[in-house]
């Protein structure tokens, strides 16, 4: 049934030697260049995507320094831009109240003034009225004696200038 | 009547009437005169009527004037009517005034009232107006009914003496306002 050929055996072994150190010698080294350069080519990849990946992550830090910079200079902007307009509002609200206050002041200036020609408007044509009624009831009233006696009074009042200038 | 060139010689007027020695007289004519024309608007209209014929006006002059009055003068006035120069009265009358008053030294007004004044009062008032002015003075005056009383001098180097009763009342008047 089963026979062990030692021959067969022998022969076999030496052909899987001689193929054996013919795979060494021929084969192998072809294909353990090709791996090699393979495995430097891929380690080479690693290092680039490495290195890349690195300077990734330095652009990234650095761009998240360059946004926290900006966002402090914005918020610094912001903050002025708020500084300057709240201290705008401030001096124009000063300034309408001062405003506002000289205005008021000159009106109650012209209304006083007002008030004040208006009294003296009044009171010039109250004494020019009186004085004209009295003109008239004069000139109804008095006789040519009176006239006389007038005139007489009136030369004495000329005379005591007389007197002054003496 | 023609409005030729005409020229009013006064200071030659007033020599003539100093020599004739009627200086004085036709002074007072010629103010009288003027102030006729000046306080009857018709007359005037009548007297200075280019239209009115000269021969008219000479007539109507004669007419008016009283007895006694000067040749000097009718001759002044006619002359002035037959150059149609009539307007010409009050400057020749004022004109030969201030002459006199430069001449003489005599400085001459007009007192103005609402009545007529009597003599004593007018002598009485040249007295004092001499006094105040320091020379002597020659008021002539005119009453002026709308006066409301008082008088009034005015002087011909323009110096005013107001002692009216519409003076006083303006005095009256601003002491109150003021």
């Amino acid at each position: 049934m089963f026979e062990v050929e030692t021959g067969l055996i022998f022969w076999t072994v030496i052909s899987f030697l001689i193929l054996l150190v013919l795979l060494y010698k021929v084969v192998f080294p072809p294909i353990a260049k090709v791996l090699d350069q393979r495995r430097q080519a891929i380690e080479g990849g690693l290092e680039k995507a490495k290195q890349a990946q690195a300077e990734g992550e330095g652009l990234l830090a650095k761009y998240h320094q360059q946004m926290l910079e900006a966002e402090k200079k914005t918020r610094e902007i912001l903050d002025d831009a708020q500084r300057k307009s709240q201290f705008l509002r401030d001096e124009t609200l000063r300034s309408a109240q001062k405003e506002a206050i000289h205005i008021l002041e000159n009106t109650k200036k012209d209304i006083e003034n007002y008030k004040r020609r208006s009294m003296e408007s009044l009171k010039e044509e109250i004494v020019a009225m009186v004085v004209e009624v009295s003109s008239r009831l004069i000139q109804k009233e008095l006789k040519a004696a009176d006239h006389i006696k007038l005139i007489e009074a009136s030369i004495k009042e000329l005379d005591k200038s007389v007197k002054r200038q003496v | 009547m023609s409005r030729g060139r005409f020229e009013l010689n006064i200071e030659q007027i007033f020599n003539d009437a100093k020599k004739t020695g009627v200086l004085e007289k036709l002074e007072d004519e010629l103010y009288s005169f003027a102030s006729l024309i000046d306080s009857h608007y018709d007359f005037k209209l009548f007297i200075e009527d280019p239209r009115v014929a000269a021969t008219y006006k000479k007539k109507m002059l004669k007419k008016l004037c009283p007895p006694g009055i000067s040749n000097d003068f009718v001759n002044l006035i006619e002359m002035l009517i037959d150059n149609g120069r009539e307007e010409l009265v009050a400057p020749l009358s004022s004109g030969i005034t201030k002459r006199l008053f430069k001449e003489a030294g005599v400085l001459f007004g007009e007192a103005r009232t609402a009545v007529p004044v009597p003599l004593e009062l007018q002598q009485q008032l040249n007295k004092t107006m001499a006094a105040l002015e320091k020379r002597p003075v020659k008021l002539r005056y005119h009453v002026e009914e709308k006066m409301l009383g008082g008088l009034v001098v005015n002087f011909i180097n323009g110096e005013v003496w107001d002692a009216s009763l519409k003076h006083k009342l303006n005095e009256l008047k601003d002491l109150v306002l003021n």
